[in-house]
């Protein structure tokens, strides 16, 4: 699988968003994600086609703000590939009546819930009302005290898909985004074991998106409650494919770039961004992870790690790249 | 006769593990483990040590005799040196 980044262009501004970064850039005109040209994305679809990928994943930004949405939905019909759009909900009606207009079996639309209290709530139930079917809800959580509870009802009521994706806001490696601090996990958890409790008997399953740590609820309760063990433990990011052609492991990961090159195959992508990262992966979330039998054994990678690396230390607070390096005085006639 | 100046490297980058530290130069993608009492001494630079607590503090946390912390300072610092993990100022980097 690989991700297709459209657009850095947004109508929201959450203050967990991974892309910020990318916006900012896009915004000033020097970044590589100002918007995918139909040229690009069309040698992208063959880069899928080639690897074997069923799906066009297409992430933003919000994607459908991208000028040419439809035309790139009709170009991975085309191909005969599944759309899979991820969305805030908050789009143009040519774009949702083009979306609506797609077989629900060749199109996916997996929408970020607002919470009740956003003043774009509204705006996003009604053209969740209209995807019906074809929206899986997901949600990010930022806090530690998370308001989980709407989210059934809203599947239920709505006739939404009976899938619900949860994600954890991680942070972005070198970035200022908001995020939910890994001291919190276990309150999260809990807070989570008790939305499975309610989505069971509604019918809906409740997926984790990466970053789910096991030791993040209580011992056994997540395979007792129906978390599957690909929902915990793992950090393989799915690359993001941007604008000018390089990939990115993930947005939080930004910084592990690869240069631009659409020849290949996605999985010789994915091989390369994950020896970028091998360096870095013996830093788990916690000091702890360093001695957890669950890492040892390989059922948890240590989480984000993108969250882990917010544990390193700079020799300054400057922002990274920036930093002088901190200065000590070493007198020689004591080291004789 | 002026004291050398010595310097983290700017795009190093550590995190304290259960049995010492762990080094990433985010230039190069290397990686260093340092155990203690190395990793206490990464720490004590890091913090800004001057020469005279530097060395005592090192000497107290290793247990060792003055002449043995100055050895083991100087050793250590060229080592780290020659690793550019840190640098002295006036050097290239």
């Amino acid at each position: 699988m690989a991700n297709l980044s459209i657009t850095a262009d947004c109508n929201l501004r959450c203050r967990y968003c991974f892309a910020r970064g990318s916006r900012r850039a896009a915004a000033a005109g020097d970044g590589p994600d100002a918007g995918m040209t139909v040229h690009r994305f069309r040698r992208l679809l063959d880069l899928l086609q080639r690897s074997g990928v069923t799906e066009a994943r297409l992430v933003g930004g919000e994607p459908t703000l991208h000028p040419q949405f439809t035309a790139l939905i009709d170009t991975v019909r085309d191909a005969g590939l599944k759309a899979v759009v991820f969305s805030n909900g908050l789009m143009p009606e040519s774009a949702l009546r083009c979306l609506t207009a797609v077989p629900a079996d060749q199109v996916a639309v997996l929408v970020n819930a607002l919470s009740p209290g956003h003043p774009r709530a509204r705006d996003q139930q009604a053209t969740l009302r209209r995807l019906g079917a074809r929206a899986t809800l997901g949600f990010n959580i930022d806090n530690a005290t998370p308001v989980l509870g709407f989210l059934v009802e809203r599947i239920v009521t709505l006739g939404l898909s009976p899938t619900l994706r949860l994600g954890l806001a991680h942070p972005v490696f070198g970035g200022a985004n908001r995020y939910l601090h890994p001291r919190d996990y276990p309150t999260v958890g809990e807070r989570i074991l008790d939305l499975i409790g309610q989505a069971t008997p509604a019918g809906v399953q409740i997926r984790c998106d990466c970053g789910f740590v096991p030791c993040m609820f209580p011992p056994g309760s997540a395979a007792l409650l129906g978390l599957a063990r690909d929902d915990l433990g793992h950090c393989g990011p799915i690359p993001d494919l941007l604008p000018d052609g390089s990939a990115i492991p993930c947005f939080p990961l930004a910084r592990f770039r690869l240069a631009a090159d659409d020849a290949g195959e996605v999985h010789a992508w994915r091989t390369r961004l994950r020896a970028a990262l091998t360096p870095y992966r013996s830093l788990g979330l916690y000091r702890r992870c360093a001695a957890c039998p669950e890492r040892a054994a390989g059922r948890c990678s240590g989480g984000c790690l993108a969250a882990a690396l917010r544990r390193l230390q700079a020799p300054s607070v400057l922002p990274l790249g920036d930093s002088p390096g901190f200065a000590t005085v070493i007198d020689p006639e004591n080291l004789r | 006769m002026a004291e050398p100046l010595y310097r983290l490297a700017p795009d190093l980058r550590w995190a304290v593990e259960p049995t010492g530290l762990i080094l990433f130069d985010l230039r190069t993608d290397r990686t260093w483990r340092l155990d203690y009492p190395h990793a206490a001494l990464w720490d004590l630079l890091s913090r800004g040590y001057r020469s005279d607590r530097l060395e005592r503090s090192l000497g107290a946390i290793a247990g060792l005799e003055v002449r043995a912390t100055r050895r083991l300072l100087r050793e250590t610092l060229d080592t780290w040196c020659a690793e550019g993990l840190i640098l002295k100022e006036g050097s290239d980097g």
